[in-house]
């Protein structure tokens, strides 16, 4: 095979220069990078994905069984009145159950993409892999849990004896959208947890948090200065939009979601800039 | 021609850390600065070295260059910068094509998925397209050698088979530039070999090859072309046979001579050893293949009865590779020793040894030759220049040259 014509090199260059100082150059690389981590980060999900059943007898069994073990101890402290949740619009079980399993889509979404990155960084210190391939296969492996989550859901339905319509499924987009926003506050936090492994514990602290600070067992309270949590969780909009479309086949406000995803957007790009400029910054603390 | 070449490094710089807190620190710092679309910071903050300081370098078409230095002379961190793997905090690289990096053999690797299944992984890391594998899969099954084992979990598979795998997936990259490091250190002679003339059938069809390993002699074998660095700083490019016995002279340790008698009592002292040239002085350069003259001056402090001498001679970190015994092994024909002082003197004629650097070990054996009087390592400490015409081989390669006489009808 004859070398190819040196004019049709791809050139690549390295100095010290901000990278940032040519944006547009930065941001036809991070699209590039995304094409070219398609493969990796198939790959790195499987590779995951197998692992992770291949020495598990239990399997599967792991990702349905904590939705409905907490959707159960919710129901039971609220029938024993050890809670007490004002009345919701739809069946209490019916609203916890789907509350649960849409936020653990989402907390699921935002650990994904430093778990990732971290599963990739002895390849990464070494090898010049495409650079977005830890996103992708984080967004992945989150589409794999939701599809788990979704199984428990399926059941929910036959259970419950829910209908199915066609607005239903309009609660996929909102889920997706749930999921990008998950991995994209998922990939803000990589540079600074890959150099902190404290950033790492924060996470799932902060997750607990949240659990309770969004409207999953108990409506969206009314009152201010409890109605902040509904007004200024970015959360809130995208997982009522989808729980009503689930189990009632309508969404009451449009508006937010539209807002919450235009935030996504804007965010997520800077996410994507400050990952690519922090990588091998962060690799350089890594050592060889 | 004038190709311009797939690897230009102009005046690189990289600093690190040596304090982990405070580097994590400075890691978030130029992670804010460049988002605020800052240059590198060129000074050293506190606990900051330059790792890679001024190098300077080309590598073309074709070329096999060779990264030699010391541990930490800054070899590797040169190979991530080539790599893109890390930014310089000084200077530019200008990569032209594909890079390629023997770095790692079988990154990604999955202890608990089988051969099969690594294989996909491995060439996703190293970049090689899916449809290319699935139409080489039988070919890098072959070529690993690994038989039914393909089939069984990574984590039964010896570290040689591990690597084999890895490298029969590697070879099917197709980059302009390939960056080899260490990897050849490896897996056993036949792999080694293998994985060497592949890199230089590779070479021979265009591509640049960057090369950094300890051994010298893989260096001398492969490269064409040599980059020295000592402490990160660039010392020199050139022809490899010229940097190697720049690097060898300027950079193998001399040792002190260490005494160790077994058992209580010491059997002798040496009081003064050396190698004689031709004229009958002491020398610690021998030109390969002239005379010399091994002499010891030594205090018998018992009755040394039928003692063997032997002279162990050795490369520098290497396995000995002579021995001069200047007693017949045959204790009737040795001599025994009551104290006092006395004088050996072993002469050999001609010192056939490659150009490098030797050092001499002495060891002394009672009349029964199990028991062993005492040993003195690094006795001398010699180097062996090449003759003039010679042609250079270090002695990373071959040890000794040995005189024929030639004849052809």
């Amino acid at each position: 095979m004859p070398p190819p014509l040196e004019n049709s090199l791809k050139v690549a260059h390295y100095s010290a220069e901000a990278r940032l100082r040519h944006p547009w150059q930065m941001i036809v690389s991070i699209f590039e990078g995304m094409l070219d981590s398609r493969d990796l980060a198939w790959q790195l999900f499987l590779r995951d994905i197998r692992q992770r059943y291949r020495q598990s007898v239990l399997g599967v069994v792991w990702v349905i069984v904590p939705p409905i073990v907490t959707t159960l101890i919710f129901i039971v402290l609220n029938e024993r009145k050890i809670l007490n949740i004002t009345q919701t619009d739809i069946p209490y079980p019916i609203y916890v159950m789907f509350g649960t399993l849409l936020w653990q889509v989402f907390a699921e979404s935002v650990i994904n993409p430093l778990k990732q990155f971290e599963a990739c960084t002895p390849i990464m210190i070494k090898i010049n892999m495409p650079r977005e391939a830890p996103i992708l296969s984080s967004i992945w492996q989150s589409l794999f849990f939701f599809a788990m989550q979704a199984v428990v859901a399926c059941g929910a339905f036959i259970y419950f004896d829910l209908d199915l319509s066609w607005a239903t499924l309009l609660a996929l987009p909102i889920i997706l959208l749930m999921i990008i926003m998950g991995t994209v506050i998922g990939v803000l936090l990589v540079p600074l947890g890959a150099l902190y492994k404290d950033v790492g514990e924060t996470i799932g602290y902060f997750l607990r948090i949240a659990f309770f600070l969004t409207p999953i067992v108990y409506p969206p309270p009314t009152s201010w200065p409890y109605s902040l949590l509904v007004q200024y969780n970015p959360v809130t909009p995208l997982l009522m939009g989808a729980r009503d479309l689930l189990t009632k086949g309508a969404v009451a406000e449009i508006m937010p979601i539209l807002m919450v995803s235009g935030g996504v957007f804007i965010v997520g790009v800077i996410a994507l800039i400050l990952f690519r400029i922090a990588i091998p910054i962060v690799l350089e603390r890594m050592g060889a | 021609m004038s190709e311009e070449p797939l690897i230009r490094v102009d005046g690189v710089a990289k600093k690190f850390c040596r304090h982990l807190k405070r580097s994590l620190l400075y890691g978030v710092q130029d992670v804010a600065r460049e988002m605020l679309g800052k240059k590198r910071s060129e000074n050293l903050r506190k606990e900051e070295f330059w790792a890679v300081d001024d190098v300077s370098f080309t590598v073309h078409r074709g070329e096999i260059m060779g990264l030699v230095g010391h541990n930490g002379s800054g070899k590797t961190t040169m190979l991530r910068l080539i790599n893109g793997l890390i930014m310089p905090d000084r200077g530019s690289i200008t990569i032209r094509g594909q890079v390629g990096a023997l770095i790692q053999l079988g990154a990604g690797f999955s202890p608990i998925l089988n051969g099969r299944e690594n294989i996909h992984i491995n060439a996703a890391v190293l970049g090689i397209a899916k449809s290319e594998i699935n139409k080489k899969l039988d070919d890098i099954i072959e070529f690993a050698d690994i038989g039914k084992f393909i089939d069984a979990p990574v984590r039964t598979y010896s570290s040689g088979m591990r690597a084999r795998l890895g490298f029969a997936v590697a070879i099917h990259m197709n980059p302009d530039i390939l960056l080899v490091d260490e990897v050849l250190a490896v897996g056993d002679l036949v792999f080694r070999n293998k994985a060497m003339d592949r890199m230089m059938a590779m070479a021979n069809s265009g591509v640049a090859v960057v090369f950094v390993s300890h051994n010298l002699s893989q260096v001398d074998r492969l490269c064409s072309s040599a980059v020295l660095l000592n402490k990160g700083r660039f010392i020199k490019k050139g022809p490899t046979a010229q940097i190697l016995t720049q690097y060898v002279e300027e950079n193998q340790p001399s040792y002190k001579a260490m005494y160790s008698y077994p058992g209580t009592e010491q059997a002798f002292i040496v009081k003064e050893a050396a190698i004689l040239a031709g004229d009958g002085t002491a020398v610690k350069r021998v030109i390969s293949g002239e005379p010399v003259t091994f002499k010891m001056v030594f205090t018998a402090v018992q009755n040394l009865e039928f003692p063997l001498f032997t002279f162990i001679i050795e490369p520098i970190d290497k396995r000995s590779v002579a021995t001069v015994i200047n007693q017949p092994r045959q204790q009737e024909q040795r001599r025994s020793y009551t104290p006092g002082d006395y004088l050996i003197e072993a002469k050999l004629d001609s010192f056939l040894l490659q150009p490098g650097r030797y050092t001499v070990r002495l060891s002394v054996l009672g009349l029964d030759t199990s028991i062993l009087l005492g040993r003195v390592d690094n006795i001398i400490n010699f180097d062996i220049d090449a003759r003039p015409n010679q042609l250079f081989v270090t002695n990373e390669v071959f040890f000794v040259e040995m005189t024929a006489q030639w004849r052809s009808s």
